[in-house]
């Protein structure tokens, strides 16, 4: 999967737990997640198990640390992926 | 944390809580917390001790399994709980308080937690009597984000202005996103925690 196609597919993860959709639909790299998407810290976990699911991949939390933004989450899934 | 938000069935399922809590925690369980509202519990308190922690190291990253919590007695008499929320009104009773340590950054932080039926509140401090911590806790109509965080700053000015009268708080943010209280002179050093999570906004401060 390209960065891209993980993206698209990112944003639907995502989805649920934003109610700012405008800057969802144009999320960048750079977006982050609790101070941009005003997601909940406490739904991080659920965004996890959300992208576990949606690309069958297992993330760690030492993985899942990490993913504080749009472009951390993508490399984390894109190596979870390339492992496979 | 607004438990109504919550999903108890997914938060049973230990490909959930497994990133919440160790082993050793969830082994140490108290027989009467139902699985959900313990993962939920140590889940407040760690973010709690992230947000502390935060404020002295700001390259701190949120990692809950790498925060040991241990739950201990709640002390009779530790901080100002009566005025945090309408206790008697809500029929909460000794039953509905936690207290513990957690260790993050290498620093231990204790905590008292008041665990209802619609959520879960906790404050954190470096020593275990609490001296000069306040909180409150309240339900608010509209939770739209903006809203949530008008509502709690507002709930916080009004009791930091009941201690300090004559003082004309208002709020800025740091570089990494934490509250700072400051007056028309600049800055204090009044550490100040906001929260907000569906019906519930939740704040925090210590004087002195």
């Amino acid at each position: 999967m390209t960065r891209q196609d993980i993206l698209d597919e990112l944003k639907k993860v995502l989805a649920p737990y934003t109610t700012n959709k405008e800057l969802l639909a144009g999320v960048n790299e750079q977006t982050d997640l609790l101070q941009d998407l005003k997601i909940n810290s406490a739904n991080l976990v659920d965004i996890i198990i959300d992208a576990e699911s949606k690309y069958n991949i297992e993330i760690d939390y030492d993985a899942a640390e990490k993913m504080t933004n749009v472009g951390s989450c993508i490399d984390v899934i894109q190596e979870r992926l390339q492992q496979q | 944390m607004d438990l109504n938000l919550t999903d108890a069935d997914r938060t049973n399922q230990s490909r959930f809580y497994a990133k919440i809590i160790t082993l050793a925690e969830l082994q140490a369980i108290p027989y009467d917390l139902p699985l959900d509202r313990y993962v939920w519990l140590l889940w407040t308190v760690k973010e709690a001790c992230y947000k502390y922690c935060k404020r002295l190291k700001p390259d701190l990253i949120f990692a809950p399994v790498k925060i040991p919590v241990t739950l201990t007695a709640v002390p009779q008499k530790s901080m100002a709980i009566e005025d945090a929320y309408p206790l008697q009104e809500h029929n909460i009773t000794p039953e509905n308080f936690f207290a513990g340590q957690a260790l993050f950054a290498d620093t231990t932080l204790f905590f008292r937690s008041l665990i209802t039926n619609d959520f879960i509140a906790t404050v954190v401090a470096d020593e275990d009597e609490f001296k000069n911590v306040y909180w409150g806790i309240r339900d608010v109509a509209d939770q739209s984000a903006e809203s949530q965080s008008a509502a709690v700053r507002s709930l916080a000015l009004e009791r930091l202005k009941a201690f300090l009268p004559g003082q004309q708080f208002h709020f800025n943010k740091s570089h990494v996103g934490y509250p700072l209280v400051a007056t028309e002179t600049g800055e204090t050093n009044i550490p100040l925690s906001l929260a907000h999570h569906g019906r519930f906004v939740s704040y925090c401060f210590k004087l002195g």
